[in-house]
């Protein structure tokens, strides 16, 4: 293993005594390499960090209406949209613009570089599970860091309530429409059960009964209206509670029972409840007292087993009253999104406060977070030094001296009979004495090192002059 | 002062006698202008290391181990320091091969500075002003006692530059020079004549010296000797000086690291 190892080793000693001969060459460079570098990241600008953080609520009374509603559509409530929506190129344009009003002028090409600049100062940050939203602006000026964060989040949030208005009014649209058409259909269908009943006495004797004995439930009671009842007004006061049913809901998933809407909302639902009643009762009244021509002289009024139906007339009047039914039921489900929708609207109208809160506005960043000038000066200090040794050894391979015995044996192909070691005492150039010493010397007091005689030889010649 | 060289052998070659007794090496204690002759300063600092000691002992060893070999047609015991840039530890190398040398029993040492691009020997050895080689070979009537000079170290005598020419190279090329090496040598004494010479590619005198050089220690510096130089250098000796093989030009290398030291002694040891 070692006698593997030995080649490398003995190559990694000839290397470094090589560089080791151009020491001060290397020790040049990198001070030079350095000392560029060094220059370089002190004139770095300092960065500043500027951010604010929006809250975005998730549970807001537009989410909750969203939901199951494909035309406002979900989202709006996740934060990876809100990223994604502030960076987009029609927002940046924006920003860029109002940061720099001549940007327009200065070509696409220009714009866009501009864009792409502001895009990569901008970064954002969020706790997982909460809906904060951080957004992080970077800047070598505080102030503009600052702005610019101010700019994007007005920006986003102005925007996305234009949005969020733009789709509620799309979607009120159409819900004002379905709900006309709803109108119509549940009307129409009330005709044709009253109808009906016309044609087929028994079944109105039935339904009376049912609705005397308590049989017929109740949510459809008011709807057995006797074709003597005024159908439209009995249907109207039916709506209101509809109506007013939905708003409480809406209102009650996002407020206490103590808000003022709310306890509003109560009353007026109680008093349409009992308009309703009333209305209900009036409606059963009239059909109760309404005796079809063909009755009028023979049947007893009252408690008189109602005769069987026959078989076709039971279908058709159970499948009249099933579709009632339906469309009735989805009719509610439509009044209940349109309010959702209305008062959306009336939220987002005010200035999106119920949607996104700023929890904290930007200011103006005092401390730098970069550059960090200290790692960078290390990073270079290494890299200068890799490039002093780079240029050391480069200059030594060039010049191609002689690191060791083998080397110059190899080269010049005649025997290497001995080697001589750098002994610091011989060079000639005796080394400078301290400068203490030297300034001594110079006074006259001290006397410099005496030279080193060989004396161990005793020599014929000792007592020459 | 006769009896301050007891041991000292006979070198002029006039003066040797038909019984080859030994003679002084360095007769003459005066110089020509009547004053004694300087002695020459030959220290290296830190020699009492062993680890210096063993590098220098190494070297020495291979380069006795040529002497006893040789049969060709160059005395090895001339030895030409060089190397192909300045500044590479030629000199350094000169004067601890001298002291290594001098260990040995009954050789002589003769440090000759041949180095026309600078005197550094010469003035290391406080010699600079001296009469020297290039006197010698430029004036007929100076003999070679004249220009050999003792030194602070027994058994080492030193050959001092002396003052430069502008025809030093032909000086050198010439075979005054050569009858030097061989007065040098002659003799029943032992003596190892090592040259410290300049660089090959800045020094045209380097080449016509290898010549007369049976042995060329050929210095190299750790991370200062560049290839091509080394190339260039060893190329020039080998196409003006007779070629350039292992029995006369061996490399040393100099100024590494410890680990790269074949003797493991520390310091303290
Ligand atoms: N082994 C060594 N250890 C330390 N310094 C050395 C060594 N060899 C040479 N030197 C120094 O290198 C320089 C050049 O040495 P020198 O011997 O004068 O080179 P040259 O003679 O080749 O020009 C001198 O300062 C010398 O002290
Ligand atoms: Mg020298």
């Amino acid at each position: 293993m070692a006698s593997m190892l030995d080649p490398l080793f003995a190559l990694i000693k000839e290397e470094s005594r090589r560089i080791w001969c151009y020491r001060w060459l290397v020790a040049a460079t990198t001070l030079v390499l350095w000392g560029g570098a060094a220059t370089y990241v002190l004139s770095l600008p300092s960065v500043y960090d500027a951010w604010g953080q929006i809250y975005v609520n998730g549970q807001t009374p537009l989410a909750a209406t969203a939901e199951g509603m494909s035309l406002v559509g979900g989202g709006y409530g996740s934060p990876y949209v809100v990223q994604k929506t502030l960076l987009n190129d029609d927002n940046l344009a924006k920003v860029v613009l109002r940061m720099d009003p001549t940007a327009a002028s200065k070509g696409k090409a220009a714009f866009e570089v501009e864009m792409n600049r502001l895009r990569r100062k901008i970064h954002f940050a969020r706790d997982p599970g909460e809906d904060f939203v951080e957004l992080h602006v970077t800047d070598t000026d505080p102030a503009r860091a600052r702005d610019l964060v101010r700019l994007l989040l007005n920006q986003f949030i102005t925007r996305n309530v234009d949005r969020a208005q733009a789709d509620l009014g799309r979607a009120g649209q159409f819900l004002d429409g379905q709900v006309a058409a709803y109108d119509a259909m549940v009307a129409a269908s009330q005709v044709k059960i009253a109808e009906f009943r016309r044609t087929h006495p028994a079944v109105a004797a039935l339904s009376a009964t049912a609705v005397d004995n308590g049989l017929a439930a109740p949510r459809s009671a008011p709807a057995t209206v006797a074709q003597a009842a005024p159908a439209p007004r009995s249907f109207a006061a039916a709506r209101r509670v509809s109506e007013l049913e939905s708003q409480l809901a809406v209102l009650r998933s996002a407020y206490t029972e103590q808000y003022p809407d709310v306890i509003a909302t109560r009353r007026q639902l109680a008093q349409a409840l009992i308009a309703r009643d009333l209305e209900e009762k009036a409606a059963l009244t009239a059909a109760a007292t309404y005796r079809p021509p063909v009755l009028l002289g023979g049947y007893p009024p009252r408690r008189a087993m109602p005769a069987p139906l026959p078989p076709a007339v039971a279908s058709e009047w159970n499948n009249l009253q099933r579709n009632d039914e339906v469309l009735r039921s989805t009719y509610q489900q439509l009044l209940g999104k349109r309010v959702a929708t209305h008062m959306s609207q009336a939220v987002y109208g005010a200035d999106g406060a119920g949607k996104y809160q700023v929890t904290r506005e930007p200011t103006v960043p005092t401390v730098p977070i970069g550059p960090n000038r200290a790692l960078y000066l290390a990073l270079a200090g290494l890299l200068a030094v890799g490039g002093g040794l780079g240029v050391g050894w480069l200059r030594a391979a060039t010049q191609s001296i002689f690191v060791s015995t083998r080397e110059l044996e190899q080269a010049v192909q005649l025997p290497v009979i001995g080697t001589l070691s750098w002994e610091p005492a011989w060079n000639t150039r005796p080394p400078r004495p301290p400068r203490l010493a030297r300034v001594r010397g110079r006074i006259g007091g001290g006397t410099p090192n005496p030279p080193v005689i060989l004396k161990s030889y005793r020599t014929t010649w000792d007592s020459q002059p | 002062m006769p009896q301050l060289l007891p041991s000292l052998a006979a070198t002029d070659s006039r003066a040797v006698t038909a019984n080859n007794r030994a003679t002084p090496l360095v007769q003459k204690l005066w110089t020509r202008a009547g004053e004694l002759k300087r002695v020459g300063v030959v220290r290296t600092p830190r020699f009492d290391e062993s680890r210096t000691r063993e590098e220098f002992r190494v070297l020495k060893r291979h380069m006795m181990a040529r002497m006893e070999a040789d049969a060709g047609p160059y005395d090895p015991r001339t030895i030409l320091i060089t190397s192909a840039s300045p500044q590479e530890g030629k000199t350094t190398m000169a004067l601890g091969l001298a002291l290594s040398f001098m260990f040995e029993h009954d050789r002589r040492v003769v440090l000759i500075d041949a180095d026309t691009g600078s005197s550094e020997l010469s003035t290391r050895m406080k010699l600079g002003d001296q009469l020297g080689l290039l006197d010698y070979l430029d004036d007929e009537a100076l003999e070679v006692s004249d220009i050999l000079y003792p030194t602070s170290v027994r058994g080492v005598y030193a050959v001092p530059l002396g003052r430069p020419r502008i025809t030093a190279p032909e000086l050198m090329a010439s075979q005054r020079m050569r009858r030097l090496l061989e007065t040098l040598h002659d003799g029943t004494e032992e003596r190892i004549v090592i040259m410290d010479s300049g660089s090959v590619l800045s020094c045209s005198a380097t080449v016509s010296l290898a010549k007369h050089a049976g042995q060329i220690l050929f210095v190299a510096a750790m991370g200062q000797s560049k290839r091509a130089e080394v190339d260039e250098g060893l190329g020039i000796l080998h196409r003006q000086a007779g070629p350039i093989d292992e029995t006369r030009v061996a490399l040393v290398f100099n100024k590494t690291d410890r680990s790269q030291s074949p003797v493991r002694y520390s310091r303290r040891h």
